[in-house]
């Protein structure tokens, strides 16, 4: 695998969650690169950083605009279990499952508290650095990473109690629709 | 047993492992005495750590993805640099070559004079532009010392076929006015440690 090509494909992924829409957005990221390559300047930093900065800023463009299917979620928290019953440390089929499941509830909260969620606990840029790539204040930021993680939690509790469905692949087929 | 905000942003922060150590344990104290809390920190865990295991878990790129990458950008790129391209001579080719392949082929580069013997034409004819000191040369400069950033950073194994490719699909058989296959100029010497 090439030096730049998998982490591109990667990064792509975890913002399109699906590898065919991965594979898409890759594309229009190496078109982007072909773009803007002759600014850069290797004074302004290593070629692999810039380049994954214009992947991060390709992959945010592409969350953005691409069609979602927002959940209700439930002000009220779902009834309490002594133990939540759907993370645990078994198999890596199960928590790739599990992941997956996650990974689908964030492109159903809310996108403004879903992209720093996205770029905190999936990139691992800092609060800064999400500020700045956003543009939006550093104590926004905090706000709408709890905000964004605290939905999650209670999506995910939701979709323990039945009240919705899982998102899968149906969504998915419905975004590629819609393109 | 109700909780504030501010202590469940702490709780999300301690289970995103962003909290100082003094803090983090302060709060596990909390934790140890109200369930609720506990409760939310283990569903932050699990939230935290499946986002996580999202890219970690992520199945490898499908077979075919290099071709349809230079599919997609070739044609791109000629109708970004067509022009330009149109006078540029063969050296400035396999440049655009190594911007697109330089990309997506794999390194290290052991040896730099047999993985590139295109590079010394490309730093030759570098230095016939950089010395018309214009606006377009300094253009022509800046792409092509990226485009070689990229490829040796990114490493080349297969470059000399990839360079053949491109050179096939944007201007056909090599022509006898290919620098290639003339006498190094002797205005122009090779750089040292690229072989010519």
């Amino acid at each position: 695998m090439g030096r730049f090509r998998q982490p591109i494909w990667h990064i792509a992924y975890r913002f399109t969650a699906t590898p065919d829409d991965a594979d898409e957005l890759t594309q229009d990221i190496f078109m982007r690169l072909l773009t803007v390559l002759p600014a850069y300047r290797p004074s302004g930093g290593a070629l692999g950083a810039w380049i994954r900065r214009v992947a991060t800023n390709a992959g945010i463009d592409h969350y953005r605009k691409r069609a979602r299917t927002p959940l209700t979620i439930p002000e009220e928290d779902a009834p309490e279990t002594r133990v939540p019953v759907w993370w645990s440390p078994e198999s890596i089929a199960e928590r790739r499952e599990e992941a997956a499941l996650v990974r689908g509830l964030l492109d159903q909260i809310q996108p403004e508290l879903a992209e720093p969620v996205l770029l905190r606990d999936m990139m691992d840029f800092s609060y800064p650095e999400i500020a700045e790539r956003l543009g939006i204040p550093l104590g926004t930021v905090k706000s709408r990473i709890h905000r964004g993680r605290r939905a999650l939690v209670r999506a995910r509790r939701a979709v323990a109690a039945g009240k919705h469905p899982k998102p899968g692949r149906a969504a998915s087929r419905r975004r590629r629709a819609i393109r | 047993m109700t909780t504030d905000p501010f202590t469940e942003a702490r709780v999300t922060a301690l289970a995103a492992g962003e909290l100082s150590s003094e803090d983090a344990a302060a709060l596990r104290g909390e934790l140890a005495s109200n369930p609720r809390l506990a409760r939310l920190y283990g569903e932050m865990r699990g939230i935290h750590r499946a986002l996580a295991d999202f890219g970690d878990t992520a199945p490898r790129p499908a077979p075919g993805l290099d071709a349809r990458i230079l599919a997609a950008t070739l044609p791109r790129f000629r109708r970004l640099y067509g022009r330009r391209t149109a006078y540029w001579p063969t050296w400035a080719a396999a440049a655009a070559a190594m911007l697109v392949v330089g990309i997506l082929q794999p390194g290290p580069v052991k040896d730099l004079a047999a993985a590139f013997p295109q590079a010394s034409a490309a730093i030759a004819g570098l230095r016939q532009i950089a010395a018309q000191q214009s606006d377009r040369a300094r253009y022509d400069f800046e792409l092509l010392r990226a485009s070689l950033g990229v490829a040796i950073e990114g490493g080349i194994v297969e470059f000399e076929d990839r360079v053949r490719d491109f050179e096939r699909a944007t201007r056909g058989p090599a022509s006898p006015d290919d620098p290639r296959q003339t006498p190094p100029d002797p205005a122009n010497p090779p750089v040292e440690g690229v072989a010519p």
